[in-house]
């Protein structure tokens, strides 16, 4: 659960690098991006985007959509950067080492 | 009249619109895709999964200081994340500043129990858990000398006993003597004063110990007239000699004589201190009985007193000289003077001997009547009870 939380954060932190987004652009974002090979609840991305928030990791922002909708978009903090390069480091290790195990299995 | 909405109302509301955003846009994107409307609401709520709960939650998430704080420390503790633990301790501290009368018998409390478990187990460790590191502990046992007319129970003996025992006890497979006292060190490098002692030839051997490095010393080896071997404590032989392995049978000068090292013993090795950093073998001479009398003679000292004691020494070195030692096995062994010890010198005729059996608690009465031994030169004996033929 915890390790699904935290992808979830680095998935999201990642949407925003590029530049501000209000949360059903984060939602089909991910989704896009990830041909919807995550089964995430949109409810899970908000409380997740909520949390970061908290934490001081994304900054919000009320701001009026395209479509004439006032919509809270968030956007990333310095810490919320530092957040995601540790996060894609951790990220990248892991999938590194797995890659390994697969690797030395199939020489073995 | 209006009052100004609370923050909590304000953050409901911010909520829910946020997620009406959400849910609009959804709808938006599936009708443009070709959804019904109906179809498109009910897809958006199946995606968003259950509403009431999650704006519970952002509700929760966004009143928590608390529910973000100890969320914050899990992820920390699991993250290993230092910037969100080291926040959390700062806060810890500044609640437990903030409620002295609370942190204060707490930390008091807490200090004396760890403390009070520490000295507790500490002693219980030395005394019952941990053996002795000798070879046959349950078979050593110490000698005294007692002293009853000084009110000395536990005393240091004196050369004639100890040789006269060594002569003649039979309840014992080995008898060693030992004494703490301080050494000058000097020859290579700067002189220094250690703590050593001197041990008879066998002293090793008794208790079952084996040097790191080298030999410890043969029997024989403590003979008078022959140059003193010396053995050295790894606490001596890393600093002053740099661990150098070819320290054996290197020439020091040990009291402005020449010594030669035989070994070298390893750290886990104490007997009576740890601050013993040598052992040099102990040459004891039979001590001259029939010594120049004039010394002795009643007339030569005033003090009545002291003339009476002469007057007795005087006598119990004639019948010493007579019939050296009566004594066989446990009866009563007669002193006789001229030890090297203060303790024999200043000591009565008549002594008994006692076998005191060293268990590790005694090792540390061991470690403190070691050091507090009047004169300090051979004062106190070893021995081990003799070996049951096997």
């Amino acid at each position: 659960m915890n390790f699904v939380q935290g992808t979830l954060d680095i998935l999201i932190l990642n949407a925003l690098s590029p530049g501000p987004l209000h949360g059903y652009d984060v939602v089909e974002w991910i989704r896009a991006t990830t041909n919807g090979a995550l089964q995430i609840e949109d409810g899970a991305l908000y409380t997740s985007l909520h949390r970061m928030e908290k934490r001081g990791w994304l900054a919000p922002e009320w701001k009026v959509s395209p479509k004439g909708r006032r919509a809270k978009y968030y956007r990333l903090t310095a810490a919320g950067r530092r957040q995601l390069r540790a996060g894609e480091r951790r990220w990248n290790r892991f999938a590194d080492a797995v890659a390994r195990m697969f690797a030395a299995r199939q020489r073995a | 009249m209006d009052r100004p909405p609370s923050d909590e109302q304000v953050r409901r509301g911010e909520i829910s619109t946020e997620l009406e955003f959400h849910f609009a846009a959804t709808v938006d994107a599936l009708v443009a895709r070709g959804w019904t409307e109906s179809d498109a609401r009910v897809e958006a709520e199946r995606r968003f999964g259950n509403r009431e709960r999650y704006e519970q939650d952002l509700e929760r998430i966004a009143r928590g200081r608390r529910a973000a704080m100890t969320d914050g420390i899990g992820k920390a503790v699991r993250a290993f994340d230092p910037g969100i633990l080291a926040r959390h301790l700062r806060y810890a501290v500044r609640m437990l500043k903030r409620t002295t009368g609370f942190t204060v018998p707490a930390l008091l409390a807490l200090t004396l129990g760890i403390g009070a478990n520490t000295a507790v187990f500490s002693v219980v460790n030395g005394v019952l858990l941990r053996p002795l590191p000798y070879a046959d502990p349950d078979r050593l046992v110490r000698i005294y000398d007692s002293y009853p007319q000084q009110g000395e129970e536990l005393g240091a003996g004196g050369v004639a006993d100890f040789l006269d025992w060594k002569a003649r006890a039979r309840s014992f497979a080995m008898l060693d003597a030992f004494g703490r006292n301080r050494f000058t060190l000097s020859g290579d490098g700067d002189a220094e004063q250690v703590v050593g002692m001197g041990v008879t030839g066998t002293f090793f051997e008794t208790l079952g110990v084996r040097p790191l490095l080298g030999r410890a010393f043969a029997p024989g080896e403590d003979q008078p007239g022959r140059p003193r071997s010396v053995v050295l404590s790894r606490r001596l032989w890393r600093p002053r000699y740099n661990a150098a392995s070819d320290i054996l049978g290197r020439q020091i000068v040990l009291n402005g004589r020449p010594a030669a090292v035989v070994g070298v013993m390893p750290a886990s090795f104490v007997f009576g201190s740890q601050l013993v950093e040598l052992w040099a073998t102990l040459a004891l001479a039979p001590p001259v009985r029939r010594g120049p009398f004039s010394t002795a003679s009643p007339g030569s000292s005033p003090g009545s007193r002291s003339r009476r004691r002469r007057r007795k020494w005087t006598r119990s070195a004639i019948r010493a000289a007579a019939a050296p030692t009566t004594s066989t096995d446990s009866s009563t062994p007669r002193r006789s003077p001229g030890g090297p010890t203060a303790a024999s010198v200043s000591s009565p005729a008549a002594t008994t001997f006692a076998a005191v059996p060293i268990g590790p608690w005694t090792s540390q009465s061991c470690a403190t009547s070691g050091s507090a031994a009047i004169g300090g030169c051979s004062s106190v004996w070893t021995s081990t009870t003799r070996s049951t033929p096997r």
